[in-house]
């Protein structure tokens, strides 16, 4: 996504010295977190990082146990203050959340709740279940829908409201490759606009790299790193956001060419090919394991440590790569990220 | 055999040939567990709803005591109502001891803490994210309440039915507090006792068919409310 320049620069949300502890364990721990007008923030991390709870946090739906959370520039006191501030955001769940009732129903009635005329639900509802395909499906009920069309219903239903600030929690993790391969595409075409600023909280790594501007990652709570998208997925700063951006994190002494004082070489998912032929900078190594992923297999060789390559599925069923097969490899010295 | 036989003859009489007493009891049993089942509800929901939803203090110790007080003996509440409404207790100024007041009283708490233990039950089954959405969608505390009730209407409905179900079976509450008078406090449940004492099998077994009648049409009607929601 590109970077964009909003004329109002005051965060939509901003939150302070946050710090959130469930039965006395403390799950996220937050100095400085804030979103633009019209900017979108992908908060990435493994399960368990604490990304829903932040967005759980930035939707006014749980209570710090300290810190401070500003939606549009102001800290709300009490439930009343609470729930208008709410209404201006828009809210999707990993498994849709659908009340049960029709689909235009559950629509109207989140457009109720914001005080829309009854006359304009109607038109509001269809417009937007018309964006998002499932219009023929307005009579029907959630559970006869299928994943895809259940998050489809539930964005149109936080997008009916005209949020300024959307907070997508895992949208689309419940959905197969295709619906969700499409759903991504819709979506990124909506967030372009830069209307609404939007907050994504993903494990899905290509995810945030479509639609975010600026990525946070994540670890047990506490922001490991922070900044543009390229810049956080192409210059990890630690080793845990390079292992969790899919780097494969190698001893600098595993590897040729390291710089002085560095410990570790970070290999991007596709600085490292199988090499065709025994070249002059290509190294011998043995496959640890092959795993399926999208389009591409991935696998697992031993250079001295664990390191992962990206190959073509084509390539692998015809190479027949086996464990513990004995492969040239060639490592990109360009792309390895000294740490 | 003959006495089988009798009785259901006798029974079969009673049901066809309107006798009034017979009526007249019905028709009081049918206010009287209403009105307690009536009054349960509204304590109950709301306050199942709350112990579900709220977060509070001693919240953990509300819900053992909703849970304990299901299996609370309708003897044991009628026995605490009588002694608050006997004439020389707290509330004897009331003037509600042996009235159908005193078996509403009776009955209601009987059925408030079931109606609650099972309302609580069944809205913290339902999936955090739901209540969490709802919040989001921009409800206010009401309309939080109202749309978590709704998507928790099926298990209310059982709620209810249990409730009611509670009530129009027990006896020792009403014979206690009511005092089983006829013409006034008499319920099906107690006249069946009572005939069956006197060794009238026939009449009490019509009030004890006209009991489960009774319970099937509020249960078909239920179920009939549950079947609507759920086609809508």
């Amino acid at each position: 996504m590109t970077t964009r320049e909003p004329a109002d620069a005051r965060p939509v949300l901003q939150m302070s010295d946050l710090r959130v502890a469930f039965d006395g364990r403390e799950v996220l721990a937050l100095n400085d977190f804030s979103v633009a007008p019209g900017e979108v923030v992908a908060v990435i991390g493994p399960n368990g990082s604490g990304k829903s709870t932040l967005l759980r946090a930035a939707a006014l739906l749980l209570t710090p146990s300290s810190g401070r959370v500003a939606l549009f520039g102001q800290q709300p006191r009490g439930s009343r203050e609470r729930t208008a501030l709410r209404r201006r955001t828009g809210s999707v769940f990993a498994n849709a959340a659908l009340l049960d009732m029709s689909v235009r129903r559950n629509i109207e009635t989140a457009l109720r709740l914001h005080g829309v005329a009854t006359e304009e639900r109607r038109e509001r509802s269809d417009h937007w279940l018309a964006r998002f395909g499932i219009l023929d499906r307005a009579y029907d009920r959630p559970h006869t829908l299928s994943a895809g069309e259940a998050q489809r219903a539930s964005l149109a239903r936080a997008l009916a409201v005209e949020p300024d600030l959307l907070l997508l929690d895992e949208p689309f993790s419940a959905l197969d490759l295709e619906s969700r391969s499409r759903l991504v595409g819709e979506i990124r075409e909506l967030l372009l606009g830069g209307e609404i600023a939007a907050v994504l909280a993903t494990h899905d790594r290509t995810e945030a790299r479509l639609l975010a501007d600026r990525v946070t990652l994540l670890l047990d709570g506490h922001p490991e790193q922070e900044g543009p998208t390229e810049q956080v997925f192409t210059e990890p700063r630690t080793t845990a956001a390079a292992a969790f951006l899919g780097y494969s994190v190698i001893p600098s002494s595993a590897l040729d060419g390291a710089p002085a004082g560095s410990s570790f070489g970070c290999v991007p998912p596709d600085g490292a090919v199988l090499a065709a032929d025994a070249a002059t900078d290509a190294r011998s190594a043995s496959v640890l394991s092959v795993q399926g992923a999208t389009g591409h297999a991935q696998v697992v060789v031993d250079i001295g440590a664990r390191l992962t390559l990206q190959v073509p599925v084509e390539d692998v069923a015809a190479s027949e790569l086996r464990v513990g097969e004995t492969v040239d490899v060639r490592i990109d010295r360009e792309r390895i990220v000294w740490l | 055999m003959d006495l089988l036989f009798e009785a259901f003859g006798e029974a079969w009489r009673l049901l066809t040939t309107g006798d009034d007493d017979v009526y007249a009891i019905t028709l009081r049993t049918a206010l009287i567990t209403g009105s307690s089942t009536l009054v349960a509800t509204l304590i109950g929901v709301p306050a199942g709803l709350t112990i579900a939803l709220a977060r509070f203090p001693g919240q953990r110790t509300l819900v053992t005591l909703a849970n304990a007080g299901t299996g609370v003996p309708p003897v044991v509440a009628g026995l605490v109502v009588a002694m608050l409404l006997w004439r020389s207790g707290p509330l004897g100024q009331l003037g509600l001891i042996y009235t159908p007041g005193a078996i509403v009283i009776a009955q209601a708490l009987i059925a408030t803490p079931i109606i609650m233990a099972v309302t609580s039950a069944s809205v913290m089954s339902l999936s955090p994210d739901l209540k969490f959405q709802v919040r989001a969608m921009g409800a206010n505390d009401v309309q939080y309440l109202w749309l978590i009730a709704r998507e928790a209407r099926l298990p209310l409905a059982v709620a209810i039915m249990a409730g009611f179900g509670a009530v129009i079976s027990e006896v020792g509450a009403s014979m206690m507090v009511g005092g089983n008078l006829s013409g006034e406090t008499r319920m099906l449940t107690t006249a069946a006792v009572l005939e069956v004492s006197r060794g009238r099998f026939g009449a009490g077994l019509a009030f004890g068919l006209i009991l489960v009648a009774l319970v099937i049409v509020v249960s078909v009607v239920l179920t009939a409310v549950q079947h609507r929601s759920r086609r809508q």
